[in-house]
């Protein structure tokens, strides 16, 4: 049998163990959804688990999201730079880390990593992070609108010992926990930490025992070896070319970020230079989360089929000038970024990237009109049954996606692996009432192939023993947000977040009508940039998710997919006309062919 | 004489399997008839009456005490979305639920559909939009009627999904399981001025938290509802003419029994339940063999599932996906990947590495070996280019396999690309696909807590005895059993299964519960329980009640089932031990240090499953002697062993010639007319005194 072939590993096995080392960071991720205390965890699939090599090169991330995956590449080399030579790392040692400065996005998202020896001797890493609940920062929840610097933000620790050769340490456990809103459910995320990465240790001394240190060593070689293989090869069939893009982040100011990439041979460059100056707001990126959605784009666009390990970090180049929106320097603060510069940012690389797809006859039928995020809300108080509790509305899982070169955008799904809670589940647990939750009617971008349709929602407060509840309002606001459409494919509605205060829902209801209309609802409104805010008696929080861009000429639309929109309430009957060049029937039951010939080629002759 | 009967509805064959008063089973078996299923049943029938060598069909069914059925139909008509035409009737201000599946569009698909967000559609739903509508009524968490409903609108909105030509109406309400006074409305409304009309209200399918679930469910048992009552009642009509006295019992999900009527309510509660006599098959052997313990394994042409008994008890998956919908029907657990005898194995060009699966070559063109068109090398042609299966013995000799043509498929797309051997690249698919397969019961064992080594393997489907030992000793699993009735296992499944009834209430509670409360709850349920068996004609003596609630820890999504002891109202101390057996349970699930019952503990449902035990004769057990298994040696051939490394000369032994007590120490191969069983080197197999065959692992 050949033996030159991966790297002296033979086939066979290698098909094997990669597959087991696959299953061990899956099962990892199983084990965070299962004990985890945060529906970021248990249901949004916003966490990381991953196997890494001695030396903390990612291995093998299982089903985490790419850019988690690329920052947690950085994280054991900041442990293994930080211990080796210092209070040393030890078998059984179980390290935490949230330092944005460091390796995490934001504090919120905190590490527990674990060395994996065998017999005495270190020969691979495992690490997670889940996204908690609370920790300690200004606002509850983690995303301070107001803090100014880092030190509003929370506990920030670059690398401690959380269990010191097996032992927890409880001393850094508590104190961890009572820096925090809630130490109860932190507590239980900083426990399904551990659990999955005592599960990953003792899978891989298993499979060591079976087949020895030296083939692990091997075959984590040639993984990482094959994904660098073949992303570089893919990155060459593409001609060498250039392509910007400029995104808004918009709070109370307006921030601007900027990309050019760059292709090269068997490289891709993102290039962050004219992005604005770091803000005074936690919208910044710190440069790892900067790199790690550029890693997430090229592998959801070229490389959605082959393992995510550090092999991919070799052909990806990210340049970001130091203390500006893309990278962040001390003490510039991040809290907000996930929702802000990240989002902006993940509408950007991939919007580049995409705009190197369709030089490429192989790729096009990849191209996809991308989305730009969405706005969502925490929410904390005290319960209908008089309990303080932080949490999060999930809606952000039935937004719209983008169009694509041969089929519409999903409707109301399809982001990564969330889903969005049942209004039931949301009643039981929270002091609010849902007024509706609904697709969007005319929120998705037209186009040949339309952007998916996104959602809207309104909920008020219900049963709150002390009359309101606090809100924090996420996402990039604005109206600059939406999904932008492709190659003629109009933009979808922008996502927003509107509080409207003493309206007369109560009196409707209590008329037996149900509230569904907002514009029937009176009082005030207004539109929420990045703050705080609260929901009292008789307030509304309307929430509006992001809608898919279009892709293609909307005049170009099959007349009959049209009608079909038309008869499920995704499009009405006016954008039909106006924006389709698609005349009905009275009955709205069929296409008029003839009128919409002559109606698309007026609309064509008026452009 | 007096006879029970089992028939399973199968994609190719329908199976009957006959047990009589003195424990005697006899098979009979069909081609399955999709145009209408009942004309397959009837000719097995026939053909288990002629086996029996009765004189005709009305001399087996007039003396049929039960008679116990599975059926595809629902599955049938789900996947090929032949179902009625649906109509969903929602609370105002929420049409979309359905629709929007929580955004969870990965459900149910593998990891490669997944991430391949260019390709990603959501499935075809099985109510359009168009045939949704919404009626006034919101009610709170409480149950308390915050917008009454409007009986004038209820019957516009009706009228107008009847008129549209909906024949089916499923209904969820926000909250109905707190009260479900509005949904009763919309159903007396359907009843009342459309009879004709079939109508399925959430509160009765599927009466739990979580509106996206419920309505899933409903829109199911709505949609597969109508086709389910028509085939039954047909089925009934031409058993019943055919002389069949009592009345025919259906397989659940679960893997229970319940009535027609029962049934018709309930339509979801058939999908899937020939798979479910399956298990209960497997349960059936491992009851026979004393092993409480059973990975329940099935290896076919396509797919390789497990399902698992433990302490006597199938597993229950309670939140179950079925066609990418998340749905609120408890089945019975299973976990499945792409391998199987057609698995198709193949080079990936930018690795250079050997794959196998998961996609399948099926039963057309299938694998090389089979001669019917087939191009690329499958599991099947390895298995034959190493010497398991036997070309001119294949399915007892009704097929032959063509080894020239499956040796030089894997030597040309497999063995040459990798510079290997012909039997080294066989051999490597033998060796993949059974990592493959490990991996999965590890998923299914290790990773839930249970420790392999404490079960016995059942081996059923084609492929299976050829492969399962190898993942038996990769896990330490000590048994694995080939029953005898491998062939019609569903059927056989049937035949020992129990009328079983399942009830459920979502009530939330939070730790320390009110005994009063949950002793109420209960009441509630084992009232409707003990109806439902007096009806059904059971004396309490052959009853079992059984009792659970779903609990978690408070802020956790995932929830688990915990047993409730005794059958009396339930004292402090009762509920003190259900806690920390809730904790027990949890850290055996999910790892020591995982449980966190400081965060406190709620409860969500609470379950109520009660079983009517049939009496059934024994399974006839033969005499057990030892004796010399050299009678049923037929031959020697040249089979491949990983342990040597290369071939060996092997004894090949007669299945037919073996009898109970006889034992053959590996290497050999057993040939039965439906499977091939190896039995490795360092394991030894044995005949049981049902006939089956257990290979003791090393």
């Amino acid at each position: 049998m050949s033996t030159t072939r991966n790297g002296g590993v033979d086939p066979i096995t290698m098909e094997i163990l990669s597959h087991r080392l696959h299953q061990i960071a899956r099962e990892m991720g199983i084990t965070l959804e299962r004990v985890g205390g945060t529906v970021n965890t248990t249901q949004q699939h916003d966490y990381m688990a991953a196997l890494y090599t001695a030396d903390g090169d990612v291995l093998s991330a299982g089903e985490s999201l790419g850019q988690h995956v690329a920052c947690a590449g950085f994280a054991v080399k900041k442990i293994i730079e930080r211990f080796e030579h210092g209070d040393g790392i030890y078998p059984d040692d179980i390290f935490l880390l949230n330092d944005p400065y460091q390796a995490a996005i934001h504090q919120s998202d905190v590490y527990v990593l674990s060395p994996i020896h065998h017999e005495g001797r270190r020969i691979a890493w495992s690490a997670t992070f889940v996204h908690v609940m609370d920790i300690g920062a200004l606002s509850p929840g983690g995303n301070s609108p107001a803090a100014t610097d880092i030190c509003h933000e929370g506990v920030r620790i670059p690398g401690i010992k959380l269990v010191d050769r097996g032992k927890l340490r409880s001393d850094v456990f508590d104190a961890f926990v009572t820096m925090t809103r809630q130490p109860i459910m932190v507590g239980l995320d900083l426990k399904c930490e551990i659990a999955a990465n005592n599960i990953a240790k003792a899978r891989v001394q298993e499979l060591v025992g079976q087949y020895g240190p030296e083939m692990l060593e091997a075959v984590s070689r040639e993984i990482i070896r094959f994904t660098e293989t073949v992303l570089r090869e893919r990155i060459r069939e593409f001609a060498d070319g250039s392509w910007s893009e400029t995104g808004l982040i918009q709070g109370d100011e307006t921030w601007k970020m900027h990309v050019t990439l760059t292709k090269r041979d068997d490289r891709l460059i993102f290039d962050f230079t004219g992005s604005d100056k770091q803000a005074r707001t936690g919208i910044n990126l710190p440069y790892h989360a900067t790199y790690g959605t550029c890693f997430a784009a090229v592998l959801s666009t070229i490389g959605f089929d082959i393992p995510k390990n550090h092999g991919a970090f070799a052909p990806i180049e990210v340049i970001a000038p130091p203390g500006t929106v893309a990278n962040v320097q001390y003490p510039g603060p991040v809290s907000l970024n996930t929702t802000s510069g990240g989002a902006t940012a993940r509408y950007l690389a991939p919007a580049v990237m995409m705009q190197m797809l369709a030089t490429n006859e192989h790729w096009r039928d990849e191209v996809m009109a991308h989305d730009a995020g969405h706005r969502f809300a925490r929410h904390a108080g005290v319960n209908q049954y008089g309990r303080y509790y932080v949490s999060s509305l999930s809606e952000g899982a039935i937004d719209g996606r983008g169009a694509r070169a041969d089929k519409d955008g999903v409707d109301s799904g399809g982001r990564g692996w969330s889903s969005c809670q049942n209004v039931e589940w949301v009643e039981q647990n929270f002091p609010i009432l849902y007024l509706f939750r609904r697709h969007l009617k005319d929120g998705s971008g037209a186009g040949r192939f339309r952007g998916g349709t996104g959602s809207e929602t309104a909920l008020t407060v219900h049963d709150a023993p002390e009359g309101q509840i606090r809100g924090v309002a996420l996402g990039v606001a604005g109206l600059r947000n939406s999904g932008q459409g492709m190659f003629g494919g109009l933009f979808g509605a922008p996502s927003l977040l509107i509080l409207k205060e003493k309206t007369n829902i109560w009196d409707t209801i209590g008329e037996n009508q149900h509230p569904v209309d907002v514009q029937a609802m009176g009082g005030t409104s207004e539109m929420l940039p990045y703050c705080d805010f609260d929901v009292k008696e008789g307030s509304v929080l309307y929430m509006r998710l992001a809608n898919g861009g279009g892709y293609g000429d909307p005049l170009d639309r099959e007349p009959d997919a049209v009608l079909r929109d038309v008869a499920n309430g995704l499009v009405s009957r006016e954008v039909a006309h106006d924006i389709y060049g698609v005349a009905l029937t009275s009955s709205e039951t069929a296409v008029d062919a003839a009128a919409t010939e002559e109606l698309r080629a007026a609309i064509r002759a008026q452009r | 004489m007096e006879y029970i009967i089992g028939v399973d509805i199968g994609g190719t064959f329908t199976d009957c399997v006959v047990l009589d008063s003195e424990g005697k089973l006899t098979i009979g078996k069909a081609l399955s008839t999709p145009h209408d299923f009942s004309v397959g049943v009837v000719d097995a029938l026939h053909n288990a009456t002629e086996n029996l060598g009765l004189p005709g069909i009305g001399d087996l069914l007039r003396s049929t005490r039960l008679f116990f059925h599975a059926c595809t139909v629902a599955d049938n008509t789900l996947i090929t979305r032949a179902g009625a035409v649906t109509g969903l009737v929602v609370t105002e201000g929420f049409p979309d639920t359905f629709l929007m599946m929580r955004g969870n569009v990965h459900l149910g698909l593998t990891e490669s559909e997944s991430s391949h967000l260019a390709a990603l559609e959501k499935p075809e739903p099985m109510v359009p939009r168009g045939l949704t509508d919404e009626v006034p009524g919101r009610i709170d968490y409480k149950g308390s009627v915050l917008i009454d409903t409007d009986v004038r609108r209820i019957e516009e909105v009706v009228d107008r999904l009847v008129g549209k030509g909906v024949e089916s109406v499923a209904v969820c309400l926000l909250w109905s399981i707190a009260n479900n006074a509005h949904e009763k409305a919309v159903a007396d409304v359907v009843r009342r001025k459309h009879p004709e009309v079939h109508v399925s209200c959430s509160s009765d399918i599927a009466p739990f938290l979580g509106e996206y679930e419920r309505t899933a469910t409903t829109i199911f048992s709505a949609y597969i509802g109508p086709k389910i009552v028509a085939y039954m009642r047909n089925l009934q009509e031409k058993l019943a003419g055919n002389g069949l006295r009592s009345a025919p019992l259906v397989m659940q999900a679960y893997g229970g029994m319940l009535s027609i009527e029962a049934t018709s309510q309930k339509a979801i509660g058939t999908l899937e339940s020939g798979p479910a006599a399956g298990v209960v098959g497997s349960k059936f052997i491992a009851d026979l063999i004393g092993e409480p313990n059973v990975l329940a394994t099935d290896m076919g042409g396509t797919t390789f599932k497990v399902s698992l008994v433990r302490g006597g008890l199938i597993e229950r998956d309670y939140q179950p996906v079925f066609e990418r919908y998340s749905i609120l029907a408890p089945k019975i657990w299973v976990a499945s990947i792409g391998a199987g005898g057609g698995s198709i194995a193949w080079i990936d060009d930018k690795s250079g590495l050997l794959k196998v699966g998961p996609q399948g070559a099926g039963a057309s063109p299938g694998p090389v070996a089979y001669g019917v068109g087939g191009a690329e090398p499958t599991v099947c042609d390895a298995d034959v280019v190493l010497g398991y299966l036997n070309p001119g013995y294949f399915l007892g000799g009704r097929m032959t396999l063509d080894k020239d043509a499956a040796t030089a498929a894997i030597e040309e797309r497999i063995a040459k690309p990798l510079d290997m051997t012909t039997v080294q690249a066989a051999g490597g698919i033998f060796r993949i696909i059974n990592a493959h397969m490990s991996d999965l019961i590890r998923r299914c064992t290790v990773e839930r807590g249970y420790d392999p080594r404490e079960f016995a393997m059942v081996a059923i489907g084609g492929s299976a005895p050829v492969h399962v030992a190898r993942c038996a000793v990769q896990l330490g699993v000590r048994k694995v059993v080939i029953p005898l009735t491998a062939s019609v296992h569903a059927a056989t499944g049937l035949i020992s299964a129990d009328v079983t009834y399942e009830y459920g209430m979502s009530d939330h509670a939070v730790v320390p519960l009110d005994p009063v409360r949950l002793n109420g709850g209960f009441d509630k349920l084992c009232a409707r329980a003990a109806e439902d068996l007096v009806n059904a004609g059971f004396q309490k003596d052959d009853t079992v009640v059984l009792r659970s609630v779903d609990m978690r820890y408070r802020y956790q999504v995932n929830e688990l089932n915990v047993p409730v002891s005794g059958t009396g109202p339930l004292q402090e101390a009762d509920l003190e031990q259900l806690y920390s057996r809730f904790d027990d349970l949890y850290e055996q699930s999910y790892g020591k240090g995982s449980g966190y019952p400081e965060a406190g503990r709620e409860m969500l449902s609470l379950r109520v499953t009660a079983i009517g035990k049939l009496a059934k004769p024994a399974v006839h057990e033969n005499p057990v002697e030892p004796g010399d298994a050299l009678v049923a040696r037929k031959e020697q051939r040249d089979v491949y062993f990983e342990e040597y490394e290369d071939f060996t000369a092997t004894d090949i032994y007669d299945f037919g010639g073996l009898s109970p007590g006889m034992s053959i120490a590996g290497p050999a191969v057993i040939e039965t007319p439906v499977t091939t069983i190896v039995v490795n080197p360092k394991d030894r197999a044995e005949m049981d005194a049902f006939r089956n065959v257990v290979i003791h692992i090393g």
